[in-house]
């Protein structure tokens, strides 16, 4: 990754993370700091789906599983009262890792139909787990009583001190997703995704390439789970929920398949969307379901892609 | 003992119940290649009509047809207006505009029926407890289920084995293009297919409405096991469909029932008593996991020529 778009990077998601704390300052009302903390925690869970997804051509339709991973390592370790945000990283780091390398293995093995299906069916797995198991708090979820602390260096229950670290937190995260798929790396994705057979003869190992980049996803959104769950301050089986692997799987259609800032604007819309028409009806789903239906069948490129056109004309070259 | 035939019957019901969706959805899988989340929808759909007919006509028997109608013609108006705009486009959109129509559908029914379950009474003759052979007592209206099921699953059988209609499905099947190349109307087929999977799906949403409660999302747990049993079955494969559907309805049924004291053999009873309904439920995709696993196109894959 060249340095120019190393810093191009890094500005515009300092830009799009400062958003949240300036409108908080200026309104006075610091719950708009939870909406925006919201939009980079499925912000960057989307952009590891995407990097499947939009550079993999893997459709994981199971990825909300990690989320709930990520979640329940938290709140489990939490409410054993271990706080350090070292070893809930390093712990959520390892699990979703062995999880995803598991899913992975299996998931792999099959393409096309099969492999949306045996994806939901995995996450499946795990939401039962979560759902049934009184370890886990069962039906209810955890409550977690602590969120993650950095050894007295910031108090977690600041909301400013608090939005400081997820943000931090989800721009290093996407950053390091985008240099992952600027690298060398995501260019053999793309050229497994896109023609298997003759990346296999260029010499590169296509399952193993995959199954890489399908760990380091999970990986990512277990983190992002982390966030979440500190975030919520509970852990519940509805992180990984079917639905929500499909609001993922909406997120990144919605903000542009395979494309950096994609997940990003998605995230960004979709909550905005959720958010405003919920302050309408409770029955937003009826709204948002045939908006989803028109926006997969006439509006292919998303968000990004719209903006991209934008930029052209304005004579702006993006990335 | 009695105790166990019984359970082996609520699996032989649940599988059969499976079979009716699962077998729609092989179909539209076989045929058009489409992935079809809303199929969990028009089960859903089948057990609220079957309610508003049921209020209508005044009869069970009746309401059941009209219900399995309705989502006919349902599946028929998805498939013109919706469902042919996708099938040149990926999975991936497949599955998200289906995903927007279960949203759809879901509030909708929270709008108009509310999210509270829907309790229909069932007919008096279908009430109460049958006695079968060597005293075994079950309910008279599980067996009704099992009955519609498989007269339901044995005109399918027909159709598609014995009518013109049913061989073209089978050969769209097995190679799409060159039915169309043989002076086939290929797109009416298509519709067929679609309304035909719906009142498959109807018929098994109405039948099941008493046995599950009707309420919005009952169609996603089915619709999910109806995927799984699908996918052990092998794409577009029928046979496949309801060899798998038996096989996960009995094990989901007995694990459910069993697991619990087959672990305390061996774990503490807190431990068994945790593990056993966690396990239970998840033994199903466990079993699909493994099943992929070694065998990634299914039990029984139909040949496929491209």
């Amino acid at each position: 990754m060249s340095l120019r778009s190393a810093l191009t990077d890094t500005l515009f998601l300092l830009v799009a993370a400062s958003v949240g704390p300036i409108v908080a300052l200026w309104t006075g009302d610091t719950y708009t700091l939870v909406t925006f903390q919201r939009i980079l925690i499925v912000a960057v869970a989307a952009a590891s789906l995407n990097m499947i997804l939009g550079y993999g051509g893997m459709v994981n339709f199971g990825h909300a599983a990690f989320l709930g991973i990520g979640a329940y390592a938290v709140g489990l370790l939490a409410n054993a009262g271990i706080t350090n945000l070292g070893a809930h990283i390093v712990t959520v780091i390892i699990a979703s890792g062995l999880v995803g390398l598991v899913f992975g293995a299996i998931a792999l093995r099959t393409s096309s139909i099969f492999f949306i299906m045996i994806t939901l069916a995995l996450a499946q797995i795990l939401y039962y787990l979560a759902v049934s198991s009184s370890t886990f708090g069962g039906d209810d979820g955890l409550v977690i009583d602590e969120r993650s602390t950095l050894g007295g260096l910031y108090d977690p229950f600041d909301p400013y001190q608090f939005y400081a670290l997820v943000a931090a937190f989800s721009v290093v995260l996407i950053l390091m997703i985008n240099h992952l798929v600027r690298s060398d790396f995501g260019r053999r994705l793309v050229a497994c995704r896109d023609n298997p057979v003759r990346a296999e003869a260029l010499g590169f190992n296509v399952f193993a390439t995959k199954l890489s980049a399908f760990v380091l996803s999970c990986i990512f959104c277990g983190l992002a789970g982390l966030l979440l769950a500190n975030q919520t301050e509970f852990a519940s089986p509805d992180f990984a929920s079917w639905r929500r692997s499909g609001e993922l799987l909406v997120i990144v259609i919605l903000g542009g398949t395979g494309k950096l800032y994609g997940p990003l604007i998605g995230a960004f819309a979709f909550i905005l969307i959720e958010h405003t028409l919920s302050q309408y009806t409770t029955h937003w789903a009826i709204i948002f379901g045939p908006f989803l239906i028109l926006a997969v069948l006439f509006f292919r490129s998303g968000l990004a892609g719209v903006m991209d056109q934008i930029f052209n004309r304005l004579g702006w070259r993006v990335q | 003992m009695h105790l166990f035939i019984e359970q082996l019957l609520n699996g032989l019901q649940f599988g059969i119940l499976l079979f009716l969706i699962a077998a729609g959805l092989t179909l539209i899988f076989g045929v058009m290649d489409f992935i079809n989340l809303s199929h969990g929808s028009i089960f859903m759909m089948g057990a609220y009509f079957s309610l508003v007919f049921q209020r209508l006509t005044g009869s069970f028997f009746i309401a059941i047809v009209l219900a399995g109608i309705a989502a006919f013609v349902l599946g028929v108006l998805l498939e013109l207006l919706l469902a042919r705009r996708l099938y040149h486009r990926n999975h991936l959109d497949q599955v998200l505009v289906t995903f927007g129509l279960i949203l759809f559908a879901n509030e909708a029914v929270t709008i108009i029926w509310g999210t509270q379950a829907v309790y229909s009474g069932l007919p008096e003759s279908l009430e109460g407890q049958l006695e079968l052979p060597f005293g075994i007592s079950y309910p008279t209206y599980r067996i009704f289920a099992i009955g519609v099921g498989a007269l339901v699953g044995l005109l399918l059988y027909l159709f598609i084995q014995r009518t013109r209609i049913g061989m073209l499905v089978r050969a769209g099947a097995t190679n799409r293009e060159t039915v169309s190349v043989m002076g086939v109307n290929i797109s009416f087929l298509f519709t067929i297919v679609f309304g035909l999977g719906a009142l498959l799906a109807g018929i098994a949403g109405a039948v099941a409405g008493p046995i599950l409660s009707v309420q919005p999302g009952m169609g996603e747990t089915v619709l999910i096991l109806s995927f799984v049993v699908v996918v052990i079955g092998g794409l577009g494969s029928i046979r496949g469909a309801l060899f798998a559907a038996m096989i996960v309805g009995l094990i989901d049924t007995l694990g459910r029932a069993y697991l619990r004291d087959i672990l305390s053999t061996i774990l503490s009873p807190a431990a068994a008593s945790d593990a056993g309904p966690a396990l239970a439920s998840m033994l199903v995709y466990i079993l699909m996991a493994v099943i992929l696993f070694f065998k990634p196109e299914g039990l029984m894959p139909i040949q496929k020529k491209r």
